[in-house]
């Protein structure tokens, strides 16, 4: 059987792909005016800019809900919820006092930082797209689509749901625009001099855990580490600009879309509903 | 970064590797070096279990028996916590942590997880929802553990789904929905590997499904094979299913069985059939429940099976481990099976062939048999449920249950916890209907009387007891015994303990209170020359080790 054949066997040909979303990007500012309503923008910049900074790109005190991919996959019901109520377990108060109306308002602001439910036409074809993610484009190296392709690199089965093409086409051509801490290429040296370069799985104040392109893991301790850097830029290539035509990323873009439309997996993003016993 | 120096970083790296990996490679269960995942099916045939735990059992036998040597009796009271893996998603976890180069893998509901096995710390988790509307255990969204081969991590849900995912990454490969046609269904076991195939089980036997054990190819998720445990009619030992009864007769499958490669023959237990406790809808002894199953795994045909509770009246499911042991037996060399089953006996067959070669009553209480007969067949008493209610021994908990018994090379005793229980049995004939247990009504304590835990020490050889542990607390814990080759048994105690006791004398020589219920079977792993054992408590994993 195939199983074990998955390791990288090239020493040589090590080609990095398409390292799409170890970040993921909203669209920020696009279309900004467009749903939500200057009420919204109002209201999120009077109560949750603070904290979650003024684009919702996260802040010393919340983190980036215009980014982070299990804040994009809750339904707005639970994104009115959530504001509504707050998360008291992470210290998040609740808006309830605002009013149901604005709590929605501020919901569908945020959806615009998240890039989420442009109603702009998706231009590309999603079967050249697939083309492209398997072949020239090394997409596939990576990341995952629907159980093919690799593991280094964010699962993309469900990403290019309910995101703007735009949102889409930013995070391959300017991968390290914003990118979140856990996707961070992090670059160690040893004390006996080896270096190591990879994802930080895990990491406290003692120890790192790093994997490295080939999916093995380092389990690192601090005092064995000459240094540690954490760099802020992904594993994914930052030439997807000029490596690709634009047509070409219209059919990228249009392939993640479609595939994270259609797509029931849950892979990354599920969301636990808590069972009584 | 530019792909340029990307490409010099990364042969250096690799070069580092390649010295350091042809070092870590020797002696391991399985190839590859530290933090990387690679379990070849040939791997899994080792018998020893040392650093790596890379099944439900450690190893095909079922037995739990480490040949790790660091902590003895003599050191064993210096134990302590190393970490303590919190899940925040699951109720009480019942799963076995496995350990592969470093790298554990655990369960709890739908959740996966890959842990640094040296801190506890998580390396990925893969999320899925847990599912609702499901049925009695399925429900509690149960889950005991995964099965890993190659790079790949294969985990059953709550709703019967055989996940395939990448160990590397938690990624989702493939996703079989394997049992259908009756909601009932669910599963809450880990899967087993045989060879190049991942077998499941279900449960629902309380709740009127079709008990089957099915194998799907590991690459590609494809069916193999599937025996079904209720025989259709015409088929032998239908007679026990007038109607439709066969597609509500449970005999589920809902614990990994073991495996014998030299006789190219697994070893599953059935569950009781359904409905419970109303014997008058399934006369006869109700083929293939309460039984141990010899299945060929190429082809899923039966080799030859074992009824423990023909006609059970009593929710006494055989889906404790079926231990595999080679041993002197009565003067000959001989490959037996060894299973404390939970109706109240510990039987010993020749698993070549099924044959029974002996049983021992290990309650005190019982009275729904009198003893087995020569054939291995219960010589039963007149005490059956009934509509006004009728006290049984053992109670429907069981004498025993899931929980892992053990089998000691080194002392050649048998291992398990045992219950001292009895319940008042009430049955009415009732309907089967989706959605719902199928119980036919239920089971009581009478009032004022309390079950005991015991950990007790068997020497099948001799038919005799080695020793019994009273154990002090509610009777309420769920867990399993393990033991070492330094003549150590670990299990979870009945006071929210997990303890360690001479496995020759059973005296006690460590306890740490986990203060949570334990509903876990425990482990053996080592990481850098380290000994740990693990055990779930409540809804944390705990890792102990010496200093």
């Amino acid at each position: 059987m195939g199983v074990g054949s998955e390791r990288s066997g090239g020493l040589g040909v090590v080609r990095l792909g398409c390292w799409v979303v170890v970040l993921l990007l909203g669209a920020v500012a696009w279309g900004q005016e467009k749903a939500g309503g200057m009420e919204g923008a109002r209201l999120f910049s009077a109560n949750c800019a603070a904290c979650h900074g003024a684009d919702g790109h996260g802040g010393e005190r919340a983190p980036s809900i215009a980014t982070l991919r299990n804040v994009i996959a809750m339904s707005d019901a639970e994104l009115v919820t959530v504001v509504g109520k707050g998360l008291p377990g992470v210290g998040m108060p609740g808006f309830g006092y605002l009013g149901d109306e604005k709590v929605r308002q501020v919901v569908a602001y945020l959806r615009v930082l998240q890039g989420v439910g442009s109603t702009a036409q998706v231009k590309g074809d999603a079967g050249s797209g697939r083309a492209l993610f398997y072949g020239k484009a090394e997409c596939s190296k990576c990341h995952m689509v629907d159980g093919e392709g690799g593991f280094i690199a964010a699962g993309l089965s469900t990403y290019g749901k309910g995101l703007s093409a735009e949102a889409v086409r930013r995070a391959i051509v300017e991968p390290n625009y914003d990118v979140e801490r856990g996707s961070r290429v992090v670059e160690v040296e040893t004390s006996d001099g080896r270096r190591l370069s990879g994802m930080a799985r895990a990491e406290d104040n003692f120890t790192l855990d790093l994997q490295t392109e080939d999916g093995r893991y380092h389990f690192l301790a601090k005092t064995d580490l000459k240094s540690v850097r954490h760099t802020t830029h992904t594993m994914m290539p930052d030439d997807y600009g000029t490596r690709l035509s634009g047509g070409e990323l219209d059919d990228l873009v249009n392939f993640l879309i479609a595939t994270g439309s259609a797509s029931g997996s849950e892979e990354g993003v599920g969301k636990r509903k808590h069972h009584d016993q | 970064m530019r792909s340029g120096r990307w490409v010099s970083l990364i042969a250096l790296v690799l070069v580092g590797w390649l010295g350091v990996g042809a070092g870590l490679a020797q002696g391991g269960a399985s190839a590859g070096a530290r933090g990387e995942v690679e379990v070849r099916s040939s791997d899994l045939l080792s018998t020893v279990l040392r650093d790596d735990w890379p099944s439900y059992n450690g190893d095909y036998t079922g037995r739990r028996y480490s040949s790790l040597d660091q902590v003895t009796p003599a050191n064993a009271h210096e134990l302590r916590a190393q970490w303590i893996f919190h899940s925040r998603n699951a109720g009480v976890l019942e799963a076995t942590p496995e350990v592969v180069n470093g790298i554990m893998f655990f369960t709890g509901s739908n959740d996966v997880y890959a842990l640094d096995a040296a801190t506890g710390k998580v390396l990925w988790h893969h999320e899925r929802p847990v599912t609702e509307g499901l049925v009695d255990d399925a429900s509690g969204h149960i889950n005991r553990g995964v099965a890993i081969l190659g790079t790949r991590v294969y985990m059953e849900t709550d709703n019967a789904h055989l996940l395939c995912l990448d160990a590397r990454s938690g990624m989702l490969i493939w996703d079989v929905l394997y049992a259908s046609g009756n909601r009932n269904y669910g599963a809450t076991s880990a899967p087993l590997i045989v060879k190049d195939k991942v077998l499941v089980g279900t449960s629902g036997g309380d709740d009127g499904v079709r008990g089957f054990v099915a194998a799907f190819d590991a690459a590609t998720g494809k069916e193999v094979w599937r025996f079904w445990t209720i025989p259709v009619p015409g088929e032998a030992g239908s007679s026990s299913w007038p109607g439709e009864m066969y597609l509500h007769g449970g005999g589920t499958t809902w614990m990994p069985g073991t495996y014998d490669p030299q006789l190219n023959t697994i070893f599953w237990g059935t569950s009781n059939p359904s409905p419970d406790f109303d014997g008058s809808v399934r006369p006869g002894d109700d083929l293939y429940t309460d039984c141990v199953l010899a299945l060929d795994p190429d082809t899923g045909k039966l080799k030859w099976h074992f009824q423990f509770t023909p006609h059970d009246l009593y929710d006494y499911d055989a889906t404790e481990t079926p231990v595999l042991v080679d041993a002197i037996y009565e003067g000959a060399p001989r490959k037996l099976l060894i299973e404390a089953n939970r109706n109240g006996f510990v039987y010993v067959l020749d698993r070549t062939n099924g044959k029974f070669l002996s049983a021992k009553q290990f309650v005190v209480e019982m009275n729904w048999a009198k003893g087995i007969d020569g054939a291995g067949r219960p010589i039963r008493t007149e005490n059956i449920p009934t509509t006004e209610g009728t006290r049984v021994c053992p109670g429907y908990a069981g004498a025993t249950n899931w929980y892992s018994p053990s089998y000691s090379e080194q002392t050649r005793l048998f291992y398990f916890m045992t219950l001292e229980d009895c319940h008042v049995y009430t049955a009415k004939t009732a309907p089967f209907e989706e959605g719902k247990e199928y119980y036919s009504t239920g089971a009581a304590h009478k009032r004022g009387e309390k079950a005991t835990k015991y950990l007790l020490a068997y020497d099948f050889a001799k038919g005799q007891f080695a020793w019994r542990n009273e154990q002090v607390g509610d009777s309420h814990s769920f867990a399993g015994v393990m033991s070492t080759a330094t003549g150590l048994v670990a299990f979870g105690d009945d006071a929210e303990e997990f303890e360690i006791v001479n496995a020759t004398t059973g005296k006690a020589l460590w306890h740490f209170n986990v203060g949570q219920p334990l509903h876990a079977s425990p482990m053996s792993y080592a990481v850098n020359g380290k000994q740990y054992f693990a055990i779930a408590a409540g809804s944390d994993l705990i890792a102990f080790a010496l200093p």
